[in-house]
């Protein structure tokens, strides 16, 4: 908390991620940073509203947590709500289902390196805050910026034509989906495949050579021990929509396997603090804040065996050689996200090329018979825990959500404090130094709320004073003209 | 999300306009501009005192989205008191432990009720929807480029 | 009667023609000039309430809602001008804003519900006024359909369709002014409700997602699915439906308003247990091996059949027949007779002495309709002849007709009948009493069923006869309703297939070798063939038992072969009410797996 005579540089609110959130960095008198804090600023209350709606809604009330993954939130949802309804979905349902997911990664990724990322790695991180943008991109890089527009565009048209929208679909139900996929909506996916991969290997080539040209920041960027925690399949492999959860140290050793993500409260807890709306995940056993873990790509890729698909697989073997294990840094975010779109591609060719993804078995008839319902998946941004309580009308009376992101706060925390601590230099304040504390920020691809909502922006006044109450130094941001 | 959804169109639109601050640039303070999209519900008081700024700095201002037209999800908790959806999300829930209501000056303060755009300041244009489609987004945008008001009827527009 | 002068007015500079007594609305409506309405509703009393329908006459400074305003000859009407135009868009934001109406959570939110499509159609992009956010409640109790008070416009089309039309009026409004709302009984749920016979007219009539069907919800919007009309299996009736089916699925059932004998109303059966109860379906043939049921193929099943047949050559063959199979299937069953000694339709209690002389009552819906006093015995149409029920209410409730029931049992008809006696030791005294309530009846209807063919019954019911004939106007003859409970049980027994009421001592008498069960799409799989105690010993005896059903049931334990049958929705076909009228089956979905319709099973197995 802050002391009275404490150093306090705001970074409000942080850009390019989703959501609204802002950072303070706290300098002791020395002038080095003594702390940073990443605080989330935004709360709507789902975990209490969503009490007394039909459960049949909640696929739809919780695709609104966010905009980029809504697809995520509605299959965790629908995943719980087939527990409560006791059924195993049928075949063609989970491949649709899976379908929608690929789709969603592919442009969520996407999104997350191109528009929200690449500004600083193509521009630089010190470039002019005012074109350090998509849209600078587009004036400076064209040809890049069409690419991760047309990459995800495929990412969003895949999700369109499975579940018939681009956002907030209606397509996962209660017992499977309600809409089967064509002959020509398939034939249209599998034309789009081989341009998107096409885009995915050049980013992925593009992330390479700034990792080669620029290693050693690479490597030490918001570096830090970790464990980590993701979905896997029964033989170990890259797993989103359904699997078990595992449990790695930060050199990637298993502590736990193949646990039941319906018992997720017995090796997870939350805790809350007061200057913050995101709740703070950690691993019970361990406590807190020593049961920090990390989610998402980065944490996905240390702990898996291997992947299933081919491409990915070697990418994924290139990755590991490359980056030495521990892998800790969290630039390696960056080519594990590029490194699950190439899977999430194959997997697209996959699905679409099996024999049941046209069939129109897709949905079960089926009544409440259990009281509770557990749906875990692997959103993009990392593991993603929704756990209803229903009677048998049909009437949601508790809810409880762990989203994805909020599994990485503590390391976020973590990450903005070791980079600041890098990079903030108390006498000299330069704005770049705050965009890399930023982007520290970004490698997490955080999904703070519902990230369509930016009611615009607060106008934003860094002062650095010493322990007296005097100015050393001021920083503003300008007005957006160039 | 929607807005992103212009896909190439985007490209077009960036030599048709300049953008300032918005959550995919790093501009942080709202400058005086022709034209402010604005979305979400107002729910605190940091979304108050950005949406009347935008107000006083856009010539024309534009609502976005359902959130903004009619409160929508982030408006449920309206049926509930302030507190309980607070203690639920913070003290309550099963996940939770050793939980309390952040209530530290960083966090903006909620408002008790959720509620839409226009009743805070004058609205120029509305894009209802949730999310509105990308095409409804290019259509507004380039009727007040040309200095129209979008009009809407069913066959371009959506509430849901 | 005198016939309605005809009269003639201006709409919208329109030379009109209508008839006296009908409203503006309705004059319009058949000039065709549209009125947008969100209240109205054809088949019921106007309301006025939503004042969408406003027009303006020429003369007056007010506008009037046209739905409840009679038309007058040489008046001038104009619907469509700015004054009103403006006034349906402030109605409209007005509704918006008094409730929550979100759209994005609602599962008629992809164009089936008519707030929205007027909110579209005026262009509604924001709202003037203050949303109120109201704390509503959602009743989810009911166990078909969910109430959700965030989205009621209190229309009352509920309200009126529940009173009007299945008359038990359950639902009502309560409270004042903005805290209006619809209620159920004396405010409770619908889960508590004593009078709600979850007839689903409520949720058809509902013009927004307030009522809503729960196992549909989501399950594709209504307005993109494919109609097929067909007829409902569960009762004799014959209620015409329309099934609602996207991607090889039942989305939701509604009542056909095309339907001569329905007019778009259904009871609880066919509304909804013909397709919102998740069942076992059997979806392949099936042959018994090491004392479990394995899947196996079409070829395999009927060898494995007719091996059984061989086996009991030296006995008897019997089958046991549904009596819900379509009147094609009962052709093929004569066609394929001769295989069998002996075949049975399984009808309910009683019901054989009533197929023994199976009679049609002609007209028989409308003569329920016009009557203005009705004689009940041994029917209990609230529990097997639900719209039946409705129009006995209807008639009574608003028609002021006479009601007398002798039952076996007490059922909710009682609370609106004039006379109500157990069938026992009735006295002078009650047959004064009859004749009082009856005495001034131009149109009486006598109605009875199979639980009137005890002993007892059969002489009450003559006696029944006798006092109607006497009372009725003019002496004419009574023809009394005969309303049996098996859906095509009357059709079977006119084709000459004895109707076997008691299953085990059919069974017993004569034990067979062979025992083909045609189950067909008994909701229950006929498992109520078992309901009997003795009758799973005899067919475990009998050994050599095949069942031909839809549904996996404890019959299909019992069972060496299963055959998967065909469903109500994917038969194709014609069943024959109790009025004997030929009401035709089509088939809205492809059979599910394996599944043949009865009649193809039969052919393939015995033909």
């Amino acid at each position: 908390m802050t002391e009275p005579n404490a150093n306090i540089i705001t970074i409000n609110p942080v850009t390019r991620i989703e959501g609204h959130a802002k950072i303070t960095i706290q300098l002791d008198d020395a002038g080095n940073v003594a702390d940073a804090r990443f605080h989330v600023v935004e709360f709507r209350g789902f975990e209490k509203f969503c009490e007394g709606r039909f459960f049949a809604e909640m696929p739809q009330i919780t695709a609104r947590i966010c905009g980029i993954c809504p697809v995520s939130h509605m299959l965790a949802s629908a995943k719980a709500c087939d527990a409560i309804l006791g059924v195993e979905i049928p075949r063609p349902a989970k491949l649709l289902r899976e379908l929608l997911h690929m789709g969603q990664l592919t442009q969520s990724h996407a999104l997350s390196f191109f528009h929200l990322s690449a500004p600083d790695l193509l521009l630089g991180f010190d470039s002019d805050p005012a074109s350090r943008n998509i849209i600078g991109l587009i004036q400076q890089h064209p040809d890049i910026a069409k690419r991760g527009i047309r990459l995800r565009k495929f990412g969003q048209e895949v999700i369109k034509l499975t579940g018939g929208r681009k956002i907030h679909a209606d397509f996962p139900v209660p017992g499977g989906v309600n809409k089967a996929l064509t002959q020509s909506e398939r034939d249209e996916m599998l034309a789009g495949l081989p341009e998107a991969m096409e885009h995915a290997g050049f980013a992925l080539d593009l992330l390479k050579k700034y990792q080669a040209t620029h290693l050693p920041e690479v490597e030490d960027f918001a570096c830090f021990d970790s464990n980590f925690m993701g979905l896997v399949r029964p033989d170990g492999s890259l797993e989103h929509y359904d699997g078990r959860l595992r449990f790695c140290d930060t050199k990637a050793n298993i502590l736990e396997d193949q646990i039941d993500p319906a018992n997720y409260l017995n090796v997870i807890a939350e805790t809350t603090e007061d200057w913050s709306y995101l709740k703070f995940p950690f691993i019970k056993s361990l406590g807190y804040p020593d049961g920090m873990y990390r989610v998402g790509p980065l944490a996905r890729l240390n702990i898996v065996d291997r992947v299933s698909t081919p491409r990915a697989n070697d990418e994924l073997q290139e990755w590991r050689s490359q980056c030495v294990p521990p892998r800790r840094s969290s630039f390696y975010y960056h080519w594990a996200r590029l490194i699950e779109i190439v899977y999430a591609l194959e997997r697209i060719e996959e699905l679409l090329r099996d024999r049941e993804i046209c069939s129109t078995a897709t949905l079960v008839n089926a009544r409440p018979v259990h009281e509770q319902g557990v749906g875990v998946i692997e959103a993009p941004r990392g593991t993603l825990f929704h756990h209803y309580w229903v009677d048998e009308a049909g009437r949601v009376e508790r809810v409880n959500l762990i989203v994805a992101t909020g599994n990485n706060n503590l390391a976020m925390n973590r990450a903005v404090k070791a980079v600041a601590e890098k990079y903030v230099k108390s006498q000299q304040l330069q704005e770049g130094m705050l965009n890399r504390v930023e982007a520290a920020i970004r490698c997490y691809d955080p999904c703070l709320s519902c990230s369509t909502h930016a009611v615009g922006q607060m106008p934003i006044h860094v002062e650095l004073v010493d322990g007296d109450g005097r100015v050393l130094q001021t920083l503003t941001r300008d007005e957006g003209a160039a | 999300m929607s807005f992103l959804d212009l896909d190439e169109r985007l490209m077009d639109l960036a030599r048709l306009v300049e953008f300032t601050a918005s959550p995919i640039t790093d501009v942080k303070e709202i400058p005086e501009v022709d034209v402010g999209i604005v979305e979400g519900a107002v729910c605190n008081d940091e979304n108050e005192r950005v949406l009347r700024t935008m107000r006083r700095r856009c010539k024309v201002l534009v609502a976005l989205g359902d959130c903004a037209l009619t409160g929508n999800i982030p408006a449920l908790r309206n049926q509930q008191k302030l507190a309980d959806v607070l203690e639920r999300g913070y003290v309550e829930t099963e996940s939770t432990q050793a939980g309390g209501v952040p209530g530290a000056p960083d966090v903006p303060k909620l408002l008790t009720k959720v509620r839409p755009i226009q009743e805070f300041v004058n609205v120029d244009a509305h894009i209802p929807g949730c999310p509105p489609d990308a095409d409804a987004i290019w259509y507004a945008v380039t009727e007040l480029l040309a200095g129209r008001k979008p009009v809407w009827t069913p066959a371009n527009m959506r509430y849901d | 009667m005198i016939a309605p002068q005809e009269i003639t007015l201006t709409i919208d500079g329109n030379v009109c023609k209508g008839m006296q007594g009908q409203t503006i609305l309705q004059v319009a409506g058949a000039n065709g000039i549209e009125i947008p309405t969100l209240c109205y509703l054809k088949h019921l009393s106007p309301w006025g309430g939503c004042r969408m329908c406003i027009v303006e006459i020429q003369g007056s400074p007010k506008v009037v809602p046209s739905c409840s305003t009679p038309a007058v000859e040489g008046s001038t009407v104009v619907t469509n001008s700015p004054r009103l135009q403006g006034l349906r868009r402030l109605t409209l934001e007005l509704l918006f804003s008094e409730r929550n109406h979100f759209c994005p959570i609602c599962p008629m939110n992809k164009g089936d519900c008519d707030l929205q499509q007027q909110g579209y159609r005026f262009g509604i992009d924001s709202v003037r006024y203050p949303y109120l956010y109201p704390t509503l409640p959602v009743d989810l109790s009911g166990r078909y359909l969910g109430l959700d008070h965030n989205r009621c416009i209190l229309c009352t089309r509920c309200v009126r369709t529940c009173d009007e039309v299945e008359g038990v009026h359950t639902l009502d409004i309560g409270n004042r002014g903005v805290k209006n709302q619809i209620i159920v009984d004396l405010n409770v749920t619908f889960g508590m409700s004593t009078t709600c016979t979850s007839c689903g007219a409520c949720v058809t009539a509902c013009p927004t997602g307030a009522l809503f069907d729960k196992a549909a919800a989501f399950h594709g919007p209504l307005i993109k699915c494919r109609q097929t009309r067909t007829t409902c299996s569960e009762c004799p009736v014959g209620c015409g439906l329309v099934v609602y089916t996207k991607d090889d699925r039942i989305v939701d059932v509604f009542g056909d308003v095309e339907s001569p004998i329905s007019r778009g109303h259904l009871c609880r059966r066919g509304r909804y247990e013909t397709w919102a109860e998740p069942r076992p379906r059997i979806r392949q043939p099936m042959v018994r091996r090491d004392g479990k049921l394995v899947a196996t193929s079409w070829e395999e099943a009927v060898r494995t059949l007719r091996t059984l047949i061989s086996a009991s050559k030296d006995r008897q063959n019997a089958m046991l027949v549904s009596p819900r199979v379509t009147n094609e299937t009962i052709r093929t069953l004569q066609a394929i007779g001769a295989r069998f000694d002996r075949i049975g339709a399984f009808v309910a209690n009683k019901e054989a002495a009533l197929c023994t002389t199976p009679e049609f009552s002609p007209d028989s819906l409308s003569r329920l309709q016009d009557a203005d006093a009705i004689v009940l015995i041994g029917v209990e149409p609230s529990r097997t002849h639900g719209v039946v029920a409705s129009r006995i209410r209807t008639a009574v409730r608003r028609r002021g007709a006479k009601l007398v029931i002798l039952h076996s049992r007490r059922s909710d008809l009682d609370t609106y009948a004039d006379i109500s006696a157990p069938v026992v030791g009735l006295e002078r005294k009650f047959w004064k009493q009859v004749g009082d309530v009856l005495g001034t009846a131009k149109r009486p209807v006598l109605v009875y069923g199979p639980m009137a063919m005890t002993t007892v019954g059969v002489t009450i019911l003559d006696r029944l006869i006798k006092t109607l004939g006497s009372v009725a106007g003019g002496g004419e003859m009574l023809a009394p309703i005969q309303l049996p409970t098996s859906t095509n049980g009357l059709a079977l027994a006119a084709a000459g297939v004895e109707p076997v009421e008691d299953v085990s001592t059919w069974l017993a008498v004569r034990p067979p070798g062979f025992l083909h069960i045609v189950a067909s799409d008994e909701p229950d799989g006929g498992a109520r063939l078992l309901k009997e105690p003795h009758v799973r010993p005899l067919l475990e005896q009998i050994d050599n038992v095949v069942v031909q059903a839809s549904y996996h049931s404890v019959l299909t334990d019992v069972a060496r072969v299963v055959l998967p049958a065909a469903i109500w929705c994917e038969k194709n076909g014609t069943i024959t009410n109790f009025e004997g009228r030929t009401l035709p089956l089509q088939a809205a979905l492809p059979v599910n797996g394996e599944a043949r319709e009865d009649k193809t099973i039969l052919e393939i197995a015995f033909a």
